[in-house]
This record gives structure tokens, C-alpha cells and sequence, in this order.
């Protein structure tokens, strides 16, 4: 599924002159089926306006984003629905859990938005891989944020998906935790054939890149 | 997709909304309570009034003539017009014309024993309006006597004032039945003098009837002046009261026995209260549509933030309106449906309350109430969709 942006630039940064120096903004820009793509940048340079223009939460930007060829902001609601539950896993900056809901409603709300994607076992064998299985029936609101960083991780693998959009996905989890979540994402993002998008503060080597920009 | 709503209800569910949620539902349970018990009543009027149950010997018959005053004396009968229009209410079932005798008649006796004498006119009408048809009720040239149907009025006169006053003895009716007299009537062309005798008695018209064949005859004999327009007539209503009929005997300038034609204003009024209270219920109804497509909103964007991350998680248009409509539409349905139970059991203890005073109304709800019940349903529905819809539309990640 091949995403396409050109001349992007986010209408709040125009008078900014970000563009200059930028391999996104205000350039050509083509992410394949299956790529690991690593988009670097410091804060303020609009990582997660990014991650919200490919989410299609926000349109207010200059130039084309295309998924498939076709515009983002021609999709109807329906046709945007279907991108966010089957074709793009996404781990928010911001986590976004239901507080009142455990870490597994959570998860499994998103298997039941789509077509079940995953076996019976899968969301307990992920918690598992992520030391949060005897977290799974606790309200994620009176989780830690390093816990709900991990569920909000396994309720990305957990829908069915083409592309993981991830915005600082290890911002809260300590080195162990974070080569833990890794492993996992690199397991099932090569399982899928999936492609892989990570938005962060600093360059890193945590998978094989097949382009890496800075934004 | 009974998993997802689960999830979904756990999602919008909250305390807050609760008091809410009860004020709305309670405000509609009362407006669809207000407008079913206007349709009932609708209904129990209609039955009260128009009914099989209390109409059965309902049939009246109506003399009508024309309300005399100073402008319009010797003005002539009832015109074919207004004849016409009178047969065309849907009260009248039958219109008969009084046909007058156009000369003059006297009665007297046949016996110096027992003198008298009395100047008469008389009236003749089809034999369907007579309340009671004697057993040789025509008449021929040939014929011995002339038979004649007077007032029951009359011989309650002569007996309980006319002849007590005088000294003179009672008489039954099957004793006047026997007494021949004499008819003198007298013309422009002649005269002439029959025999007749009383044939029968009539509560109903104020009259002395004659056969239609005898005032033909006579008429055509010894009448004076030209035909006129008939100056009264008999009308068969199932509804005497009617205020459609009075109005038009009112506005023609007509006037009918008054005694039978009373309840006539009541029923007008009634009709006024209980079209009044349909018309509040309706009102009511609109308010509470209103009251509740303005709570499923407000509810719907107290929850807007739950809604908007459900959709940015890829919830689609229809999966929520789809769970919202199941989430609030068939609470409403059973509202509707308790209000329609309460309107049964109070019909049914109307009936028997009713029934003690030997008035009859249905003991069930009438088919009216059923369907409005279920056209409120459909409008519940209507709302409800139209409300969750465009909350759902404009949802801004959408």
C-alpha cells in the first residue's frame, strides 16, 4: 500500500520557513509496501501533526497525501474508517486508552471494530511478551504510564493492518522494555508484510530502515 | 458486533448522564400518556355519541319549519334548495314533506246527543314517518269513512282538562276509535261532506293526518290559490343533537323541536374540549420530540471526546449510529408501549365505572389509540435517527 506525499506542508508552519531544511515538508516523499521508514526530528518540527495528517485526524496542510494514489482528504467517512481499523495500526504520542476500560477491553476493542484478525491467545501471549499479563483485567486509567504505553502498543498489533504508524512509542518504557516491544513489533510486522513508520526525538537503530528522514 | 456494543455502552456509560437520561424518558412517557389518553377520549366521544352501544333506539323524527318573525310571516315554505341540502347531511336519513290541505275543513257530530263542532285542518305524510300506522290507513272515493291519525296530545287535552271542566265523560282511545263525525270541507269548486273517525293516535306529529290518497283527492278538488312550497317537514336523524344539522337549521333560518335538538350546544362544547385536549396532547408530543432530540445531542456531546476516540480508532458512521440507535431508540419504544399499557387500564376501569351507570364504552383501547401508539413509535424512531445522525456527522474527525 503505497503512501505518497508531496509538497506537504501543515498550514501553522507555513510562515515558519521549517520547510527549508526539512526531507518532508515541502518535498516529495514515497513510502512502499513494507518499508521500515524512520522520521527523526526535534521537538515543535511536527512529528505528530504528521502522524495525524496519515491518521486523517487533520487536513489543514498545503501539497498531497495519497494512499494508493488516492487524495486522503477525498475519503469518504466510510473509506476513512476502513483505513484506521484494517490498513493502519497506530500507537499515539498520547497513548489514547479509555481510562474506565481494562487494558484488555481496550485491545479488544479494536478486534471487534474490524474482522477478528488475531488467534484466540494472541492478546494474552502479546501482553505476556510485554510483562503486562497480569495487568490485563486492571482499569488502564490506574495504570502506570510506562503500562499503558505497552497496551497501547498491543491494541496497535492487535488490528489487522498495512502500514504501524508509530509516534514516540518508547518514550516511557526503560531499555528493557523497550527491546521487549521491539522484538514484538518486529515479529509481527514481518509476519504481515507490513510497513512500519516511527516518528522520534533521535535517531536509533532499533529496526532495519529502509529510509530515514528528519523532518 | 453484540461484544462491541457491550464495549461501546461500557465506553458512553456514566453516572452523570443518569438524571438526564430519566428527566427525558420521564418527560416522554408523560407527553405519549397525554396524546394516547386524548385519542381515547377522542374515541369514547365518538362512541358515546355515535355508538351502536347507546344508539339503538336513537332514531328521532324531526318536524322542521321555518323560525317566523316579523319579516318574513307569509314568506312561503321550505324551498327546494334548502331541501335539497338538508337531504344531503349526512344526519338525515329520510326527509318527508307535510303536504297541507289548501281548504278549509270542519268536524261535527253525527248526534244531537252528543253536539259539537270544530273547525280543522289538516296535514298528510308519507306512511314511513308514522310512528304508528293504523290497519286501513288509505282511502277511495268509494270508501265508507275517511280515516284520520290525531295528536296523542289532544285526547289527553279533552280528558284530563277538557272534560273535567265541563262535567263531560272521559274517553279511551278505543272508545273515540268507535265515534264516526262528520267532515264538512268546503272550496272555491263546492263542498262536500264525508264520514270519518279517529283511526289512531300519534305522539309523534303534532298533526291530524289524513291518507296522502284523500288529500290528493281533496287538493285536487277544492283547493285555493296556487301550490306552495311545503311549510313544514319530517325528518328521520340517528342524531338529533347533531351540530352540524343544528347549525344548518340555524343559519337557514329553520327551527326543529327544541326539546329534542338541547344537547345539540353540549355536544358542540364537547366536542370543542376534546379537541382541545388532542390538540395539547399533540403539542405535548412535539415538545417532548423536541425535548428529546435536544437529550440524545446534549448527551451525545457530553460523550463527545469517548466518540471521537472510537472514531479515530476506526469506528465507522454506521457501526455508531447503528449502536446509539440500538442505545436509545427501543428505551423510547417501551415507553410508548407502557404509556399505551396505562391507557388500557384505565379504558378498562373507565368501562366498568361507566357500566354501573349504564353507560356503555368499549372495555379495550379503540384501534385509533393502537395505531397512534405506533405511529409515535415511528416518529421516535425518526427522531432518534435524525438526532444521532447529524450528532454522529458532525463529529470534526470525521
Amino acid at each position: 500500500m503505497l503512501i505518497r506525499l508531496q509538497q506537504i506542508i501543515p498550514t501553522p508552519l507555513q510562515e515558519k520557513q521549517l520547510a527549508v531544511d526539512s526531507d518532508i515538508w515541502g518535498k516529495e516523499c514515497l513510502f512502499s509496501s513494507g518499508e521500515c521508514i524512520k522520521i527523526t526530528a526535534a521537538s515543535g518540527r511536527g512529528k505528530t501533526t504528521l502522524a495525524h495528517f496519515l491518521i486523517g485526524l487533520r487536513a489543514d496542510y498545503s501539497g498531497t497525501l495519497t494512499i494508493q494514489e488516492k487524495k486522503l482528504s477525498n475519503f469518504s467517512a466510510a473509506e476513512m474508517a476502513i483505513w484506521r481499523r484494517e490498513q493502519l495500526g497506530v500507537v499515539f504520542q498520547d497513548l489514547r486508552l479509555f481510562p474506565h476500560l481494562t487494558i484488555r477491553e481496550n485491545i479488544e476493542l479494536k478486534t471487534y471494530l474490524a474482522p477478528r484478525h488475531i488467534g484466540e491467545n494472541t492478546v494474552e501471549w502479546m501482553a505476556e511478551q510485554l510483562g503486562i499479563a497480569d495487568l490485563l483485567n486492571t482499569q488502564a486509567g490506574i495504570c502506570s504510564y510506562g503500562e499503558q504505553q505497552r497496551a497501547a502498543i498491543i491494541r496497535a498489533l492487535a488490528q489487522p493492518f498495512a502500514w504501524l504508524l508509530l509516534d514516540e512509542p518508547f518514550s516511557h518504557l526503560d531499555k528493557k522494555n523497550q527491546q521487549q516491544a521491539i522484538t514484538l513489533i518486529q515479529s509481527v510486522i514481518a509476519q504481515r508484510g507490513a510497513g512500519l513508520i516511527l516518528l522520534d526525538l533521535e535517531s536509533d537503530n532499533h529496526f532495519s530502515y529502509h529510509q530515514s528522514f528528519q523532518l | 458486533m453484540q461484544a462491541l456494543h457491550l464495549l461501546m455502552g461500557k465506553i458512553l456509560h456514566s453516572r452523570k448522564g443518569r438524571l438526564r437520561a430519566w428527566m427525558g424518558t420521564l418527560g416522554l412517557g408523560i407527553a405519549a400518556l397525554l396524546l394516547l389518553i386524548a385519542v381515547q377520549m377522542q374515541a369514547d366521544f365518538s362512541e358515546l355519541l355515535e355508538g351502536k352501544q347507546n344508539k339503538e333506539d336513537n332514531t328521532q323524527y324531526l318536524v322542521i319549519n321555518r323560525q317566523l318573525n316579523n319579516n318574513n310571516l307569509n314568506a312561503g315554505g321550505l324551498r327546494e334548495e334548502e331541501l335539497a341540502a338538508l337531504k344531503k347531511l349526512p344526519e338525515v336519513s329520510a326527509v318527508g314533506i307535510m303536504q297541507p290541505g289548501y281548504f278549509k275543513a270542519s268536524l261535527s257530530s253525527t248526534s244531537d246527543r252528543f253536539p259539537f263542532y270544530t273547525d280543522v285542518s289538516f296535514e298528510t305524510v308519507s306512511s314511513d314517518f308514522l310512528d304508528e300506522i293504523p290497519e286501513h290507513w288509505t282511502w277511495q272515493e268509494k270508501d265508507d269513512y275517511v280515516p284520520i291519525i290525531v295528536p296523542s296530545l289532544y285526547l289527553d287535552l279533552y280528558n284530563f282538562q277538557f272534560a273535567l271542566a265541563q262535567q263531560l265523560p272521559q274517553l279511551t282511545p278505543e272508545v273515540v276509535k268507535m265515534i264516526f263525525f262528520n267532515i264538512r270541507i268546503q272550496g272555491p269548486k263546492g263542498e262536500l261532506v264525508l264520514k270519518g273517525k279517529v283511526a289512531g293516535f300519534s305522539d309523534r306529529i303534532q298533526s291530524m293526518l289524513v291518507p296522502q290518497e284523500f288529500m290528493q283527492w281533496c287538493n285536487a278538488r277544492f283547493a285555493q290559490g296556487e301550490k306552495r312550497n311545503p311549510s313544514r317537514i319530517l325528518i328521520k336523524t340517528k342524531d338529533a343533537t347533531s351540530p352540524v344539522l343544528n347549525q344548518f337549521l340555524e343559519k337557514n333560518q329553520l327551527q326543529a323541536d327544541k326539546e329534542k335538538t338541547r344537547f345539540s350546544k353540549y355536544r358542540e362544547i364537547v366536542n370543542w374540549i376534546a379537541g382541545i385536549s388532542g390538540l395539547s396532547g399533540l403539542l405535548m408530543l412535539v415538545f417532548a420530540a423536541l425535548v428529546l432530540s435536544l437529550f440524545i445531542q446534549l448527551n451525545i456531546v457530553s460523550k463527545q471526546d469517548e466518540i471521537r476516540l472510537l472514531i479515530q480508532l476506526g469506528a465507522s458512521p454506521q457501526q455508531m449510529i447503528g449502536f446509539l440507535m440500538k442505545k436509545f431508540f427501543p428505551p423510547n419504544a417501551i415507553i410508548v408501549l407502557i404509556a399505551l399499557g396505562l391507557v388500557a387500564i384505565l379504558q378498562y376501569l373507565l368501562f366498568g365505572w361507566l357500566q354501573k351507570k349504564t353507560i356503555g364504552v368499549s372495555a379495550w383501547i379503540s384501534p385509533l389509540t393502537l395505531i397512534t401508539a405506533l405511529l409515535l413509535i415511528l416518529l421516535m424512531g425518526v427522531v432518534n435517527r435524525i438526532a444521532i445522525g447529524k450528532s454522529v456527522k458532525e463529529n470534526p474527525t470525521l
